[in-house]
């Protein structure tokens, strides 16, 4: 309307009065009868009739929005070196101001970015704004609005200065772009990418709707907006709704006050699909159903007022846009917006590509069930053990938590550990239903899911695969899969790490100890001794887990004195109480079979009685009991052998039970007691049951095996028994380990020395068994000394053979062994 | 910085119908105002979001403060400061649109959530709807401006112009039946 002259002003504004002081059908009266005495004037009375019905609001709210920003500016309002112009808008939390930088940031504009009074009641208002921060400092994506300035106000509230964004809203720019949905899809993906760059620095965007995502004017990109309520993925969720969500674009885990992870962030992905394809919201609207989900995009456009605008604003036509929306793109957005958030797509990236494959008229995954789906179903189907599951889950947790301690001091691997952890957790998320499940079977069919994922998902993260398939690695050795195991841990070791990256350092230990545990010995002692010097510049106090295993791997290969080298390089402080019993024990046992029984007696001895302040850890007091056993028997303490090995056993059963590897060694202890007490049958049969059952659960090939054949061709050579075949296993074993020479190969010889019936074998015997001993062991070695006084005497013309001197040499040379 | 007590003088001086009085009041008024609003910034620890119509009423408390004022000072300061504020969005407004005009990075208009586009023209063309009003029919455009920029409630305005709250609302009516039918329709 444009206004009247005067005169016809006075004209309408009095009948409008008059008008609008009568009601129904009298006011109807009145101008039907003006308009019938002025035609020329009853258009605009009319057009004044019905504004004066209009909202009052739609003249108050543009005035009084003007009126605050204008006296806000005249009154000079401004944060840090931000003059702020102009009010762009507020959310729930925050409100935004286009402002102007001075100073350091003169000619810059920025969004101006603050919590609202009303939140100041917040007292989590100030962390979370500090942490988005951080975050958005942490963010470097051209896609994702960087944050340039923040400072906190005079009254400690907080304020950021982000990129100022010159776009339009994404719902908007393609309607008024009249955008084909193709091209639509095309923007999504890039949505989809620029929330995965986001995942990959940490953040969970939390809100994303169109509102957040802009397209720029000027060379169109996606700009992703506002990450006021972003938050950690290692945050601590409250179990309650948060009052910082969108409403109508919440997750269902957000209603329901779940564990928030990148999940959250691809249901709102599938959501902004769903409003970009169809031009309906979704979540609102006759068709939703709280309980099944929101409705399908062909059901929301079949039920929207203006389909022919809808597919207008897509170039297409209502058929032709239904057709699209029930295909394989119905298909995206519902696995994107699944009800279970471990049956959405695995990232952002994976909804990436499948929108790709849309574009391409390619199959698209969320056709075939998803890993977590099928997970579930074969869960279901299998009906798995809780106890295997919580082990993985234990298994996994356990490894984190070391690398959490170790990555502790580098942000970087901190970061990537509360990544990685909230990757697992998720995984395991997958596995829910089983905790319903019963009887036992190998939780393999995760493992290799969770390794699938992280070879895809992590590609491009090499710390982060390492963790995951350091994990993958552990939960196969503990389930004595050692082979799957070595093939994590090669391949782990084949990511470009640096050689000095801390993850490098645990994962050539973790290959050290779990080809030592396989028997492959010269192979664990290169993994170990290549961790060994990083190990000691990080510098973990305290820990001597490498070192330690190191020297193990150095004893069972019968490298006494380099292992008391590497001891004596890692003596651990005083103060250190359990490292120092640990470093007590082994070294009191390494100079056990180095010969010096006296100081291992001493070593053993303060071991014993440093055990017996670690209250309960009757496992640490089992093992020192294990090594002084053997000190007695080689120094023939009868007595104190068997007590020493009867406690231990004891000990041993009740921690691991009847049939396992470690009984097996006190087991073997026990035999060696009743040896020395003239058993030699319980002697026998205890041997055999050892390497008929306890140690047929270790790696063929280990030294346990060939010690335990040993000791039995020893009580047999007594009692008349199959030496031979004992000692030709044996020393099959001990060539292998230690291809130079293993000291305890010189048993084999001495003992075949003892039965020989001709001289010269004899003395050829006892040849090969001084040079390795003397080797290994050096010529100061009791058995040494004893070995050679006896080929003295072979070589003097003393008999080589027979029952006496047998019975003579043997108990001697038992004892030295 | 004003006195209160000298806009009390200029006030009354404005009454009587001394020439120039009330455009020498525009002034004094609109930097009253701003100074008020920078204190509730302050008071509010800078957050820049005042309320418009306390801030009025906090300069007539100022006033009332300083001497005991008329019904008519009264109702004559809050038509002032009514128009000032109308002013002050106008002044808005088309600094705006200039910045809008001037090139550069800010040429385009910022699109953001909360509002259209073209708020800002509905603004512009809301405020110069009030000024054509208020040539035709300056009664009505005042009573629109108490209500709509000053923020008075209807009874406050019926007790100011001594008129019923009935005849306030009518009025209101009207004014807006004018304003939207100009300014956006």
């Amino acid at each position: 309307m444009t206004w009247p002259d005067p005169a016809r002003f006075a004209a309408i504004n009095s009948a409008l009065d008059s008008a609008l002081g009568l009601e129904g059908a009298a006011r109807l009266d009145f101008v039907a009868r003006w308009c019938q005495a002025r035609p020329d004037l009853a258009a605009p009375l009319q057009a004044l009739l019905l504004a004066a019905e209009e909202d009052e609001t739609r003249l108050t709210t543009p005035l009084t929005g003007a009126l605050i920003e204008a006296m806000s500016i005249a009154a000079g309002a401004r944060l840090g070196d931000w003059q702020l112009l102009k009010r762009l808008g507020q959310g729930g939390m925050a409100e935004v101001w286009l402002a102007r930088g001075e100073g350091a940031h003169q000619d810059q504009h920025a969004a101006v970015k603050r919590p609202l009074l009303a939140s100041s009641t917040d007292q989590n208002a100030p962390e979370r704004f500090a942490a988005e921060r951080r975050r958005l400092a942490a963010l470097a994506d051209a896609r994702i609005a960087r944050l340039i300035d923040s400072g906190v106000d005079t009254q400690g509230q907080p304020w950021f200065a982000m990129e100022y964004v010159d776009g339009e809203r994404i719902d908007q720019y393609c309607d008024t772009h009249a955008l084909p949905l193709v091209e639509r899809v095309r923007w999504l993906r890039e949505v989809a990418l620029a929330v995965h760059s986001a995942h990959q620095a940490l953040v969970v965007h939390r809100d994303l709707k169109p509102a957040n995502v802009l397209i720029t004017r000027i060379n169109p990109q996606v700009k992703l907006l506002d990450f006021g309520i972003a938050k950690d993925l290692n945050a601590e969720e409250a179990p309650t709704l948060d009052p910082a969500l969108t409403p109508q674009y919440a997750s269902p885990e957000q209603w329901l006050g779940g564990p928030i992870t990148i999940a959250s962030d691809i249901y709102q992905l599938g959501l902004l699909l769903f409003e970009l394809a169809s031009g309906c919201r979704p979540g609102v609207g006759p068709c939703y159903d709280a309980e099944r989900g929101p409705p399908s995009m062909a059901q929301a456009l079949a039920a929207a007022a203006e389909p022919a605008i809808i597919s207008a604003r897509r170039a297409t036509t209502p058929q032709a846009l239904m057709t699209a929306l029930r295909g394989d793109l119905a298909a995206i957005v519902a696995y994107a917006t699944a009800r279970e958030p471990g049956r959405r797509y695995p990232s952002a990236a994976a909804l990436a590509d499948d929108l790709v494959a849309w574009i391409e008229g390619l199959p698209v995954r969320a056709r075939t069930p998803s890993v977590g789906y099928r997970l579930g179903r074969f869960f279901r189907r299998h009906a798995l053990a809780s106890s295997l599951v919580a082990l993985l889950i234990v298994v996994a947790a356990t490894a984190l938590t070391l690398y959490v301690q170790q990555a502790h001091r580098l942000a970087d691997e901190a970061r990537a550990s509360v990544q990685v952890q909230a990757y697992l957790i998720n995984l395991l998320r997958q596995a829910d239903p089983l905790f319903s499940g019963k009887p036992d079977l190998a939780p393999g069919p995760l493992l290799e899911a969770s390794l699938v994922l992280a070879r895809r998902e992590l590609a491009e993260q090499p710390a982060l695969l390492a963790v995951v398939l350091q994990v993958g690695a552990d939960a196969h050795i503990r389930r004595a899969d050692f082979t799957t195991g070595t093939q994590l841990l090669t391949e782990a070791l084949a990511l470009p790490l640096a050689p000095g990256n801390s993850k490098r350092v645990q994962l050539l230990a973790r290959m050290g100890q779990s080809l030592h545990y396989q028997a492959r010995y010269a192979e664990a002692e290169h993994y170990l001794r290549a961790a060994l010097p990083h190990w000691q510049r990080l510098g973990v106090a305290g820990n001597l887990s490498v070192p330690l295993a190191l020297v193990d791997v150095l004893h069972s290969r019968g490298d006494y004195n380099a292992a008391l080298q590497i001891l004596d390089d890692f003596e651990p402080a005083a103060d250190k109480k359990f490292a120092r019993f640990v470093w007590q024990r082994d070294r009191g046992t390494l100079l056990r079979d180095a010969g010096r029984h006296g100081e291992s007696l001493e070593h053993l001895q303060a071991a014993l009685v440093t055990s017996g302040s670690f209250a309960g850890d009757l496992a640490s007091r089992s093992t020192v009991l294990l090594a002084l056993a053997r000190l007695y028997a080689l120094t023939g303490d009868t007595a104190a052998c068997l007590q020493a090995a009867s406690a231990g056993a004891e000990i041993a059963r009740s921690i691991y039970g009847e049939h396992q590897a470690v009984p097996g060694m006190f087991r073997h202890n026990q035999a060696l007691a009743a040896e020395l007490s003239g058993r030699h049958a319980e002697a026998e049969a205890l041997l055999t049951t050892v390497l008929a059952r306890d140690y047929a659960m270790v790696a063929p090939g280990n030294v346990l095996i060939a010690y335990a054949q040993l000791d039995r061709a020893w009580n047999r050579a007594r009692t008349g028994g199959d030496v031979e075949s004992d000692l030709r296993a044996a020393a099959r074993t001990l060539a292998a380990v230690t291809p130079s020479g293993h000291p305890r190969l010189s048993e084999v010889h001495l003992l075949r020395a003892l039965l020989a019936t001709d001289r010269q074998l004899a003395e050829s015997e006892l040849a090969q068994a001084l040079a390795v001993r003397s080797n290994g062991l050096g010529s100061d070695h009791l058995l040494t000394r004893e070995a050679a006084a006896w080929r003295s005497q072979v070589r003097a013309g003393a008999p080589a053979g027979g029952k006496t001197l047998l019975a003579q040499r043997i108990t001697g040379l038992a004892r030295a062994r | 910085m004003p006195e209160a007590h000298d806009l009390h003088d200029r006030l009354h001086a404005a009454q009587q119908r001394k020439p120039g009085a009330l455009d020498q009041l525009l002034p004094l008024v609109y930097d009253e105002l701003r100074l008020l609003a920078r204190k509730q910034l302050q008071r509010l620890g800078g957050t820049p979001t005042l309320n418009a119509t306390a801030l009025v009423h906090e300069v007539y408390e100022r006033l009332a403060r300083q001497r005991t004022l008329s019904l008519d000072d009264e109702r004559h300061f809050y038509r002032l400061c009514a128009r000032v504020m109308r002013q002050i969005v106008i002044d808005h407004v088309r600094e705006r649109n200039a910045l809008k005009r001037g090139g550069g990075e800010m040429a385009v208009a910022f699109v953001d959530a909360s509002d259209g586009s073209n708020a800002l023209d509905g603004v512009l063309r809301i405020s110069e709807a009030l000024e054509q009003l208020a040539t035709l029919d300056p009664a009505l455009a005042e009573t629109a401006e108490l209500a709509w920029l000053a923020g008075l409630s209807g009874t406050e305005i019926a007790r100011l112009q001594e008129q019923t709250v009935r005849q306030v609302q009518r009025d209101l009516q009207r004014a807006k039946a004018w304003v939207i039918a100009a300014a956006l329709q």
